[in-house]
């Protein structure tokens, strides 16, 4: 279970973002969020990621309190591929960061093995998200933040991606926070939806 | 089995329903688009991104044309600006207000007779006041009245007009944009992906703005990869792919399972959508620069036949539209 | 019809134009430090039959008071000022890495670097370099402790903005959650990047540690007055420019200029090369 009891954030001692923010994503679920620009919906995801520190509050995963060292359990897959990939790797080497992965999760996500020997500005950007996706899809993943995961990519790489996500997070048992704009996208891939107003106590 | 001679005959004749009475405002016919690049050690390679790329837009219409990232469409803005770098070769017919779009034509209408909403707020001068900026394309006098008006239409205050674009929200910026292009004598506006990452209220607006554009007789060409998007303000839709138009579809069209449309990946893209029936196509587009014989949608197509890969499709009409497949 | 192609300088591309104009400088460099070092003691003797003749076939670069050949002078002075540029540049560029991979620890050690970077860029190059010089010992050690230890700051600052860039980047954020430790981090992620950098500020240093050596040694604070250096070859020559040997100084000067500007051409076309955004430009 990934418990998020409380939490406040802000930058420095700029006004709070947000404050109180409480969230449990049980194993196996799909929850998605949605809600207006600029409140704070990607800071939350950094944070769950552990990349960010919360200034209150605690989270925790599977009854492992943060801050986590070394693997994340917590994956983040971001909106633009591109930026979080390493632009002088192989796709090789990008895939082999993310620790041994199952041949079967390349195949399953129809990644190309002819792919893995070029760079990432030789790919596009659907086919980039496959490969940060599947780094972020290591054996010690239990939860999956999907961050506007498919709002750069067209419909039809929008559905393969997430026909694909949705089938191993069943078989592997794996949670999903689903960020996304898109009402018809959440209403499709999730099992319950989160306006992020109602999960904040109150926000200054 | 159709006669495909025939097929390549009826390239570039129009249906009745697209001839209006005026010439278009804007034609595009076989751009095509190709990169110069040092591969590995001292060898030049080239990379063709646009393939064949033909539109036509009338005045105060609004012309989406869609397509998946890295099919090379937001290169297409800057061909028709002129502003691609240095080592990027193009060849294709640009007419403008039916006169001849050349280097030097571009030169002088760009940011004038045609402008563009780009797809990054950083397009603003950071050093320049908001409102400033947007006066600064006005050619009458009154230049502040016209641009508080301007802003008061898109919903920004007086105060946003003294602002820096550090200042401004991510929305408010792109309000700035909009009226930039509304303030502007424009007739033709780009609008470069303007909606991805925009949360629904923001989203709507931008469109709305859009379409407010066109109703003020500009012409707008908006790309996007946001099919819903582009089904809610356009007139007409270019389906774009592998650098290749395939289809000019009728908003009309886009019902149902998809019937009414011409090619098979417009018909894939709009089964894909998740408010439809959420369907992945198999496979990926090929990649620029990929050497593509036939049709280029062919090794993805449910319903290609064994001369779909060798010989490439061209234009033809069918039924109000356009569309590149031999089996339309 | 808009036709717009890129106009191709006949059958060779910048690329390779690049290269060589590497190769060409890199050879002339080659040249100049072979014929330093192939020169024996002999060429250099004092011969004073041949006292003060001007620039001939016999002497390109003309004699000196004692009949010394004033080529195989400057030549010896370019081997030697490119032997004080290498070591001194070589440990520069080292100090210039590390301090910039360690501003990026924290935030203290950032500013305890960032302020170690305006002290030094602050205060005169040349008193500093004296000082250093002087405080070491002098001589051949003198001058190379001092050059190194004063030409990192500007490498430094170009390094650490890079570093400071990288370091933000998202793709090193997934590498944490991945697990990877700071110095993984740095070794493949960060390091890589800066490589480039450090090839082309490597090779930019040379001109400035030789310029600032001939300086030096030419004041007096630099390389004993027994050494062939240029900066040595310069405050001699003083004494007899009022007499008209306008020689003696205008050869070696002008080989140390030309010398620099190669090393500077080198530099610029090595970016060219490993940048590939100016790479594509015409």
């Amino acid at each position: 279970m990934l418990e998020v009891n409380g939490v406040s954030y802000r930058y420095q001692n700029n006004p709070w973002l947000f404050k109180q923010l409480n969230l449990v994503i049980h194993p196996g679920e799909v929850v998605g969020l949605y809600g207006k620009s600029g409140t704070g919906k990607t800071t939350l995801a950094t944070i769950l990621a552990g990349l960010k520190k919360q200034a209150q509050g605690d989270i925790k995963v599977d009854g492992n309190l943060y801050p986590i060292k070394g693997f994340q359990p917590v994956q983040l897959v971001w909106q633009l591929p591109e930026k979080v990939v390493n632009p002088k790797w192989r796709m090789e080497k990008v895939l082999a960061e993310g620790g041994d992965l199952d041949p079967e999760l390349l195949t399953a996500l129809g990644i190309n093995e002819e792919w893995l020997n070029r760079y990432p500005g030789e790919l596009s950007g659907g086919e980039l998200q496959r490969f940060c996706l599947a780094r972020a899809l290591g054996p010690e993943t239990r939860y999956l933040i999907a961050d506007e995961m498919t709002t750069m990519l067209d419909a039809i790489t929008q559905a393969q991606i997430w026909h694909t996500v949705l089938q191993l997070v069943k078989q592997r048992n794996i949670g999903i926070l689903a960020i996304s704009h898109d009402p018809h996208l959440l209403k499709r891939v999730c099992d319950r939806i989160i306006n992020f107003d109602e999960l904040v106590g109150n926000v200054y | 089995m159709m006669d495909i001679n025939q097929v390549e005959k009826s390239d570039h004749t129009l249906p009745n329903s697209l001839i209006k009475d005026k010439t278009p405002l804007f034609e595009v016919n076989h751009l095509s688009l190709t990169f110069r690049q040092y591969k590995k050690g001292l060898r030049e390679s080239s990379t063709q991104v646009i393939r064949d790329f033909s539109l036509k837009i009338h005045q105060g219409e609004i012309v989406a044309v869609v397509g998946a990232s890295g099919s090379g469409k937001s290169l297409l803005a800057d061909a028709i600006l002129g502003i691609l770098p240095e080592n990027a070769d193009v060849k294709g017919d640009l007419k403008f207000a039916g006169e001849e779009l050349t280097m030097e034509k571009q030169m002088l209408l760009r940011g004038k007779d045609i402008s563009l909403i780009p797809q990054s707020t950083n397009a603003l001068d950071p050093l320049m006041k908001a409102g400033k900026q947007v006066q600064s394309v006005i050619k009458r006098k009154n230049k502040k009245s016209i641009q508080e008006r301007i802003f008061h239409k898109v919903g920004l205050s007086k105060k946003a007009g003294e602002m820096y674009p550090f200042e401004l929200s991510g929305g408010m910026a792109r309000r700035v944009l909009v009226s930039t292009a509304m303030v502007s004598e424009a007739k033709l506006v780009i609008a470069d992906e303007p909606t991805p990452g925009l949360d629904e209220h923001a989203r709507n607006e931008t469109i709305h703005y859009i379409k407010q554009l066109a109703d003020g007789g500009k012409s707008i060409m908006f790309i996007t990869h946001d099919i819903t998007a582009a089904l809610e303000v356009a007139d007409k839709v270019a389906v774009f792919y592998a650098g290749e138009t395939v289809e000019i579809a009728n908003i009309d069209d886009f019902t149902g399972k998809g019937e009414n449309l011409r090619h098979p990946y417009t018909r894939a893209l709009w089964n894909a959508l998740p408010q439809n029936d959420f369907i992945p196509l198999k496979g990926s587009q090929p990649l620029p620069g990929e050497t593509i014989n036939g049709c280029a949608f062919e090794s993805r197509c449910p319903i290609a036949v064994e001369y779909c890969a060798q010989k490439p499709p061209q234009n033809k009409s069918v039924s109000g539209g356009i569309v590149r497949c031999f089996h339309a | 019809m808009i036709e717009r192609t890129v106009k191709q300088s006949n059958s060779c591309n910048l690329r390779q134009r690049t290269l060589v104009t590497i190769i060409i400088a890199f050879i002339l460099l080659i040249g100049i430090i072979l014929s330093g070092a192939l020169i024996g003691p002999e060429k250099l003797g004092v011969n004073l039959q041949l006292r003060n003749i001007p620039p001939s076939f016999a002497h390109l670069f003309g004699t000196d008071w004692l009949g010394r050949d004033m080529l195989a002078r400057t030549f010896k002075g370019l081997a030697l000022s490119f032997g004080v540029g290498l070591t001194a540049a070589c440990i520069s560029t080292i100090i210039a890495l590390v301090l910039s991979l360690l501003s990026s620890v924290n935030k203290a050690m950032d500013a305890v670097i960032t302020w170690l970077i305006d002290l030094f860029l602050s205060m005169p190059h040349i008193v500093i370099l004296i000082l250093i010089s002087f405080a070491a010992g002098g001589g051949f050690k003198g001058v190379v402790i001092g050059l190194a230890l004063t030409h990192w700051p500007s490498l430094t600052r170009l390094l650490r903005a890079e570093v400071l860039q990288l370091k933000n980047m998202n793709y090193v954020a997934v590498s944490k959650s991945l697990g990877k430790s700071r110095l993984w981090i740095a070794r493949h992620h960060i390091l890589p990047h800066l490589i480039p950098q450090l090839i082309v500020g490597f090779v930019l240093l040379f001109p400035h540690a030789i310029l600032h050596e001939a300086a030096i040694t030419f004041l007096g604070f630099g390389l004993s007055a027994e050494a062939p250096a240029i900066g040595i070859i310069l405050s001699e020559s003083m004494r007899y420019l009022a007499t008209g040997m306008w020689w003696l100084a205008f050869f070696p000067g002008l080989s140390l200029l030309a010398m620099v500007g190669i090393f500077d051409l080198l530099g610029r076309n090595i970016r060219r090369l490993i940048d590939p955004f100016h790479s594509q430009k015409l």
